[in-house]
């Protein structure tokens, strides 16, 4: 798997004149939900750097879940195109997840290479745009560049050097090594951050929640080939530290995905259906009450089975 | 490139519309977004510079930051030294050998790798080390670029100067180096800090800087003799020297400006650190006040069986108050003229240094901000109007100058 580093593309002009050159747009969107902290941050360095002082990105783009927080008023206020996941192609319902903001966002956005943040990023800068993108413009075989990085955790104490990560190293990375070899050479494989052509992802199913990362991987694996997979080093990324009882509940819906992907991709059968129902153990008064949180494997379908979205990309088949 | 340049050059028309007289506030917003261009791309500057990591050997890492910018507005070979300088010159509409320096501070007294990571709300940047002169930076950066991608020209030569005020080798070790080496005569300086919009420095106060560390027997905590610790010594000094009344009519004062001491709970405070800073309109009474606070303090620590280290960190005597009254009238006609509110009578630390050198200097603040331990923040809004003053103070600065010289 070929893997960068961010600064082989931090010559911006170059990458401007290869995008000219292969006559492509490239958009930016941000799925969030109440990411009031971080959102302007990103916004206005990634608007400044990369779309007035150099034209790389030609739109930016915020796909919001519905968040009660100031997010998209400062979203608008510095300079993005807020939409609110619900009214993007209302005629197929909504879900809340990550993954439905990044599918719909496919039909709003007009790149022919897209990229997708994270919204919760403290440390923002512009090689998270280059990073990502100059592969997929330096190299026509690739066809979806992840992000890799130091994750510090962010302690009372200050920034911890180490940790982060938690669930790739325990549960993702364990699961391609019995299955997948090969995706587990990639480093981050569930890290927000990732590029792809349209024309590639436009043929992916989306999982609307956690598991949309990890779907991608091995759809693309089956699909395209671990060859069109690369990864790029973006040093460190500081973002807000999640529970360990947020981790449980991430890791069941990726264990969904994966296992849902597993059948459908592969021979392997499971014998029990899967609960849609994650348990969690809370103590209250010295006893261990059990939380229980519906994890549906909503998925969505490749967006170009969409008519609408085929009518606006591919108005002649 | 293509891009940038028409953003400047339709931002360069309206400054000369500003600078011809009609000064209408300045309105050339984006079709999306609150803010101008040249807001956005000053906080995208201050933001980015103020994550970088300080204090470095002669700031090389921030030093880094703003060649790279420099690279990218098409200067390559600017201005740098050993003491960790770098200055750009823009040569004058005419053939002078006058200059005009605008400079800024790329130090920072404080660095976080996650307090310094700023945030934005609608209307304020906020996070450590923001209000110090990050913003500043970013300002004269992008003054640089406007200069640069116009072929602007002023009528006397103009440098801009990113120099570390509190280099390792003393505070304004490096600005002093500079202005050494520089074989031109510069006419005036004005000094490009974050906040402090509005600011009027009326007098040249001379200023010391000293820092006392103070170390008592190192005592365990709950079988400690009836010695003094380290908090009650400087607590100590703090009342007595607080006590003193100074001379008013020279404006001589002081300022505890920082008490530390102690690790926490469960230790015992043996080891702490004040610092103070002195000012006054008159060296010797300077001089004198310098005395009586080190004698104060060696004298407490004595009686109460404590070591007193006392370092001077710096000392800029008085300035010359004639000095700087043509640019102080410049400047409340800036205000005037972009309805700049002047709310502020600050104490110009990093100015009156210049008047060692016959150089006449005044502060300009970007924005209005607020700097603490809790809540550091600075104010979107105004930052369009705070640099815009640095295009009319330098026209009609220069013009006044030169008017007073012929005079």
């Amino acid at each position: 798997m070929k893997t960068f580093h961010h600064s082989k593309f931090s010559n911006i002009s170059r990458l401007v004149e290869l995008k000219s050159q292969q006559g492509v747009r490239i958009s930016l969107a941000f799925p969030t939900l109440n990411e009031e902290a971080t959102i302007g941050k990103e916004i206005l360095i990634l608007k400044t750097e990369l779309m007035d002082r150099s034209p790389l990105l030609d739109e930016i783009v915020v796909i919001d879940s519905g968040s009660i927080d100031k997010t998209r008023s400062i979203a608008a206020s510095f300079g993005a195109k807020v939409y609110e996941s619900k009214n993007i192609l209302p005629k197929y319902g909504t879900h809340r997840g990550k993954g439905e903001n990044l599918w719909k966002s496919l039909y709003v956005l007009s790149g022919d290479i897209i990229v997708w943040i994270d919204a919760d990023i403290h440390n923002i800068a512009p090689k998270f745009v280059y990073g990502l993108v100059g592969p997929l413009l330096e190299n026509p075989e690739i066809g979806y560049v992840k992000a890799l990085y130091e994750r510090p955790l962010k302690t009372p104490s200050g920034l911890s050097p180490t940790g982060g990560g938690r669930v790739t190293e325990i549960l993702v990375r364990p699961l391609f090594s019995l299955f997948y070899p090969e995706l587990a050479y990639l480093i981050q494989p569930l890290s927000g951050e990732y590029a792809g052509r349209r024309s590639l992802l436009e043929r992916l199913p989306f999982s609307v929640g956690y598991g949309v990362e990890l779907g991608h991987l091995i759809d693309i694996y089956h699909f395209f080939g671990p060859e069109v997979l690369a990864q790029v080093d973006l040093d460190r990324r500081v973002h807000r530290n999640q529970s360990v009882e947020a981790l449980s509940r991430m890791s069941f819906g990726i264990l969904l995905t994966f296992f849902h992907r597993l059948q459908k991709r592969t021979n392997c059968k499971l014998d029990t259906l899967l609960h849609s129902y994650h348990i969690a153990l809370q103590v209250r008064e010295n006893v261990h009450q059990p939380i229980r949180t519906e994890i549906l494997p909503i998925e969505r379908p490749p967006m170009i089975e969409i008519e609408e979205y085929r009518e606006k990309f591919h108005p002649n088949p | 490139m293509g891009l940038v340049k028409s953003t400047f050059h339709s931002l360069s028309s309206l400054f000369k519309k500003i600078l011809r007289g009609k000064l209408k506030p300045l309105s050339y917003k984006t079709a999306v977004g609150k803010y101008s261009p040249i807001v956005t791309r000053i906080l995208s500057d201050a933001m980015l510079f103020n994550e970088i990591p300080a204090a470095t050997e002669a700031e090389s890492l921030r030093g880094e930051f703003i060649l790279r910018k420099l690279h990218e507005f098409g200067i390559y070979e600017p201005y740098q030294d050993e003491m960790g300088n770098i200055a750009v010159i823009f040569p004058a509409s005419r053939f002078t050998d006058k200059y005009v320096l605008l400079y800024t501070d790329i130090g920072t007294e404080q660095y976080s790798s996650l307090e310094s990571l700023v945030h934005l709300t609608e209307t304020r940047a906020k996070e450590m080390g923001i209000t110090d002169e990050s913003l500043g930076v970013a300002a004269l950066l992008n003054f640089t670029e406007h200069i640069q991608t116009n072929s602007y020209e002023y009528p006397q030569n103009v440098i801009c100067l990113f120099t570390n005020l509190s280099n390792e080798a003393g505070e304004f070790k490096a600005l002093e180096y500079f202005l050494k080496t520089f074989p031109g005569s510069i006419s005036f300086a004005l000094y490009v800090s974050s906040i402090q919009q509005g600011n009027f420095e009326p007098q040249p106060l001379g200023h010391s800087k000293l820092s006392v560390r103070i170390y008592t027997p190192e005592q365990d905590v709950l079988n400690h003799s009836e010695k003094s610790s380290a908090i009650t010594v400087l607590s100590h000094i703090a009342f007595q020297l607080g006590s003193i009344q100074w001379d008013k009519e020279s404006k001589t004062a002081l300022n505890i400006a920082r008490i530390d001491a102690g690790i926490g709970f469960g230790y015992y405070p043996s080891e702490g650190m004040l610092d103070l800073e002195l000012f006054s309109l008159n060296a010797s009474i300077l001089e004198m006040m310098k005395n009586t606070v080190t004698a104060t303090i060696e004298k407490i620590t004595q009686e109460m069986g404590a070591k007193a280290e006392i370092t001077l960190l710096s000392h800029v005597p008085p300035g010359n108050p004639e000095l700087n009254s043509v640019l102080l009238g410049t400047l409340k006609e800036v205000y005037k003229r972009l309805k700049i509110q002047q709310c502020s009578i600050s104490i110009p630390t990093k100015t009156t240094f210049l008047h060692s050198f016959n150089i006449p200097a005044i502060t300009l603040g970007i924005t209005r901000g607020k700097k603490g331990k809790q809540d550091e923040y600075i104010e979107i809004e105004p930052i369009e109007v705070g640099f815009q003053q640095l295009h009319l103070f330098l026209e009609l600065g220069i013009e006044a100058v030169e008017l007073n010289e012929t005079e």
